[in-house]
């Protein structure tokens, strides 16, 4: 089933003042679509999750599921979660504490009147290897486990949609690699088309067929993790996917003959063909240049485009070290495998020009 | 290890002052109620110990003590029951809707409970002859229920804002109705809280004697508190054994109940519900 989104707002009202949680959210997710919301807390991801819950009403606009209309305020129409057919995965779990592992999981069925329980509960169980629990209370369950258990008593009656609000933020690093895995082929093998709130990047890009970015309220960039990787449209977008993040530096594009150039303080590259058309766009030349860590070089002896800094910390990540770097510029971080570096000394940086980021310089101007 | 010792000592002291302080009313009580001369703490008079002040109170006819009995263990339950389910209602509505106003509403409910019975109880009494329900139950049961709801809504307001909202959004999705929710998770997770509030509100009812005593005039509705109280000797003199006797056979349901409930009381609220 697919899930459309047309100028849906949602205002707060409360003793502080207005908040304006969704500005105008335009987005279609196609049917078996694993979409994940991602952005900083306060972005209005999770407001868009509770309004398609129907947790929630829209102050306007618009939420379809297929051709059907389930929430807009417009047309006086709200349907309620139950009549949505939606299953929900919540951060706390949100287990049921008086009831054991099999009553938790049959609750939505027991509410629905089912006739069977007992066979799809336990297939459920089976599927998410917790059919060894089942007598258990949430209490006695450890994290992991009680995040299974949420995840069947959600999968059990069949949902159209299956929502998930940052169902592994309360795991330790290495059950959520392994629920991660678990969930992407849960999601892959019942083919039921999935939105996924979170925070983390890292999650975002490993889980999702595609991502939609928040900010404050509204969609910065919609597109495939890898669209968001390599092809930012924001500065916004550029520092938070990725780990660790892209450089944006503050830069100026000048004619040099046939070429542009970017400056940055005694920093030069050249301007990619593919990005000439930036020159347009500009408004007095200032530009924001976007450079991830691992693709800026360190060497030792100055050369006439590079940019000089000193190195301030050195981050051992395993496989390579992280390099913050003092420049004219502002602070730069690289990625390299060199440990021959140390604390104080000074290096030149050299960027690959075609890794190069480029945006205007006014926040939201393209 | 001296301190810790000390503090081992101090802490037994005082839990045993504390028990000594609470306990001998209560153990005079008993002691009473099973000598055959009442006042034996007077050194003239010695302790005899007998059974014939609660035979005296059990088997009696003209007493009604059985009936007193029956009468309070119904009136009380009754009340403990309907002023709960009401107040979950109200604390479910004040927790979970959003409502203008909760803490005032809250507040002036607090303020109702305020008022001296004592000034209330005329005009209750006109309105209860006017409607023939002098001597019944539900003459009782009503003013009760309206005078225990302010404490039972704020113990059940207490413990429903405890209970995680995600649990209310969850059974939502998973398609429970407002009143399921109440019903099937908020007042079985809220368990401990609802049974403090039914055993105190049962409490506060099987106590109450002001009431009792002026809208009840016979056994058919009279509760212990009045019936212990008009008890009279043959020549007019105080009966203390009998009293006695029929004071400590009062408290046995009221114990059997906190028994009974206090598993359940001191369980943990939310164990496991949620991640904290």
């Amino acid at each position: 089933m697919n899930v459309t989104f047309r100028r849906l707002q949602k205002t707060f009202y409360t003793l502080r003042g207005k908040v304006e949680a969704l500005k105008s959210i335009d987005l279609e997710i196609g049917q078996g679509e694993f979409f994940i919301l991602l952005g900083p807390s306060g972005c209005g991801k999770s407001t868009t999750l509770n309004l398609t819950a129907g947790l929630e009403r829209p102050t306007a606009g618009e939420i379809r599921f297929a051709d059907r209309i389930v929430s807009s305020p417009e047309r006086k129409i709200f349907l309620s979660p139950k009549e949505r057919n939606v299953a929900m995965v919540f951060q706390s779990y949100a287990l049921y504490p008086h009831l054991n592992v099999f009553e938790n999981i049959a609750f939505p069925l027991r509410i629905a009147r089912e006739r069977e329980i007992d066979e799809p509960v336990r297939n459920t169980a089976d599927m998410l290897g917790i059919d060894d629990l089942l007598e258990r209370k949430p209490a006695e369950l450890s994290g992991g486990q009680r995040q299974r258990v949420a995840i069947a008593r959600a999968l059990v009656r069949n949902p159209d949609l299956f929502l998930l609000d940052e169902p592994l933020s309360n795991l330790d690093a290495q059950l959520r690699t392994n629920m991660r895995s678990e969930i992407k082929r849960l999601q892959r093998d019942t083919g039921i088309t999935t939105i996924y709130v979170t925070h983390d990047q890292t999650e975002a890009m490993t889980l999702g067929d595609r991502i939609g970015l928040f900010r404050d309220g509204s969609l910065v960039q919609v597109g495939t993790p890898d669209d968001l990787y390599n092809r930012p449209q924001t500065p916004f977008a550029a520092t938070f996917i990725g780990s660790p993040p892209m450089n944006v530096i503050p830069s100026e594009i000048n004619k040099e003959g046939d070429a542009a150039v970017i400056t940055y303080a005694d920093g030069k590259s050249e301007l990619p063909k593919d990005k000439a058309w930036m020159l347009e766009r500009l408004v007095d030349r200032k530009a924001l240049m976007g450079i991830r860590p691992e693709h800026i070089s360190m060497v030792t002896t100055s050369e006439s485009i590079s940019l000089a800094g000193n190195i301030e910390t050195i981050e051992p990540l395993g496989r390579e070290l992280l390099y913050h770097v003092r420049t004219g510029a502002g602070n730069v971080l690289v990625l390299s495998s060199d440990e021959e570096l140390r604390l104080g000394d000074t290096v030149h940086l050299l960027f690959d020009s075609s890794h190069i980021h480029l945006f205007p310089s006014e926040p939201g101007a393209n | 290890m001296r301190e810790e010792r000390l503090k081992k000592i101090l802490l037994a002291a005082a839990a045993g002052l504390t028990s000594i302080f609470c306990l001998a009313p209560f153990i005079y009580m008993v002691l009473t109620s099973l000598s055959g001369n009442p006042d034996f703490l007077l050194p003239t008079k010695s302790f005899t110990l007998t059974l014939a002040n609660f035979t005296a109170v059990i088997f009696s006819e003209s007493a009604h003590f059985m009936a007193y009995l029956r009468n309070s263990l119904i009136i009380s339950a009754v009340t403990a029951v309907a002023s709960v389910f009401l107040a979950s209602l109200a604390a479910y509505s004040l927790t979970r809707l959003p409502l203008p106003g909760k803490t005032v509403l809250l507040l002036s409910i607090l303020a109702l409970s305020m008022f001296p019975p004592i000034s209330l109880i005329s005009y209750l009494f006109k309105i209860m002859s006017g409607l023939g329900w002098v001597n019944t139950y539900a003459g009782l049961i009503l003013p009760y229920i309206a005078w225990t709801m302010p404490l039972s809504l704020w113990i059940l307001v207490s413990y429903f804002a405890q209970v995680p909202m995600d649990l209310d959004r969850s059974a939502r999705i998973d398609g429970a109705s407002r009143f399921q929710t109440l019903i099937k998770i908020i007042l079985p997770v809220a368990a401990p809280g609802v049974f403090s509030t039914a055993l105190l509100v049962f409490i506060f009812a099987f106590n109450e004697f002001l009431f009792a005593l002026m809208l009840t005039v016979d056994y058919r509705s009279r509760t212990i508190p009045v019936g212990i109280a008009l008890f009279e000797g043959i020549h007019g003199q105080i009966p203390w054994g009998e009293i006695m006797a029929a004071a400590t056979i009062t408290t046995i349901p009221v114990v059997i109940l906190t028994l009974i409930f206090q598993k359940r009381i001191v369980q943990g609220l939310t164990r496991g519900a949620v991640k904290q």
